[in-house]
């Protein structure tokens, strides 16, 4: 479950909506601490659970999750 | 109905990663209780069978008897959920194998043996020393005994690996090809 790597797209993505690691959560039906970890690169969450927090931040599965190299 | 959809209502949503840490450690606590009974139930057994040699007669009670259909129906349940679900082991390399990995199955088969040998050697020297006393302790024997009883387990849980494979990829078969 850890992808080691911290995911900066998707809080620069959720900065950029002014949604708190809390709205956020309660939008995607997962707890903060979920939200936090998929941050810190702790957690690989499902595709179910990408597509939600895409949808919500108004972002494609690319554009958040997809990483380089 | 009504009353499941209320009661999901009121509880909301599951977080999918405390989810399946909650099954993580529910995992490690089925394991730790399976274990600890399976020492319990031989150690019982053990003792019943040592005391028959004093008593001319083997007495199992009747809790030791239920927990053992208990733990038996647990296994099987589980087992069969398994293979309903078409699932052979977690790991990738032995799930996907389209022929059934004896190398695999007849080392943790063996390992289980091991397990056996050990277990029967301990509770069998327990019970002798507890009821006999420590002088009427007979280790080789009960070391023969033990690996006797070690070689039937490893025989019989590689075959029930075996028909848990050749079930399990009959499953696989059939999810894959849509004839749930």
């Amino acid at each position: 479950m850890d992808t080691g790597k911290k995911n900066m797209h998707l809080k620069v993505a959720r900065v950029e909506a002014d949604m708190s690691q809390a709205q956020l959560a309660t939008a995607v039906g997962a707890t903060r601490q979920t939200i936090g970890l998929i941050e810190a690169g702790n957690y690989n969450p499902s595709l179910k659970l990408c597509t939600a927090i895409c949808k919500t931040l108004g972002k494609t599965l690319d554009e958040l999750f997809w990483e380089e190299g | 109905m009504k009353l499941i959809d209320g009661w999901k209502r009121y509880f909301g949503e599951k977080d999918e990663r405390e989810y399946a840490e909650m099954n993580r450690i529910y995992k490690t606590g089925f394991l730790m209780l399976t274990g600890s009974l399976c020492v319990y139930l031989y150690y019982s057994l053990m003792l019943a069978q040592v005391r028959s040699v004093v008593t001319d007669a083997m007495v199992i009670d009747g809790s030791t008897l239920f927990i053992l259909a208990l733990l038996l129906i647990t296994c099987l349940v589980c087992t069969v959920i398994q293979v309903r679900k078409g699932i052979v082991d977690e790991h990738v390399r032995f799930s996907d194998a389209d022929v059934f990995p004896s190398g695999y199955f007849g080392l943790v088969s063996s390992l289980m043996g091991v397990a056996v040998v050990i277990l029967f050697m301990l509770c069998r020297g327990v019970a002798e020393a507890q009821v006999l006393g420590m002088d009427q302790v007979h280790w080789l024997v009960n070391l023969a005994m033990g690996v006797g009883t070690g070689i039937f387990t490893s025989f019989l849980a590689y075959l029930v690996f075996y028909c848990i494979f050749r079930a399990a990829k009959s499953r696989q078969k059939k999810m894959t090809d849509g004839q749930r």
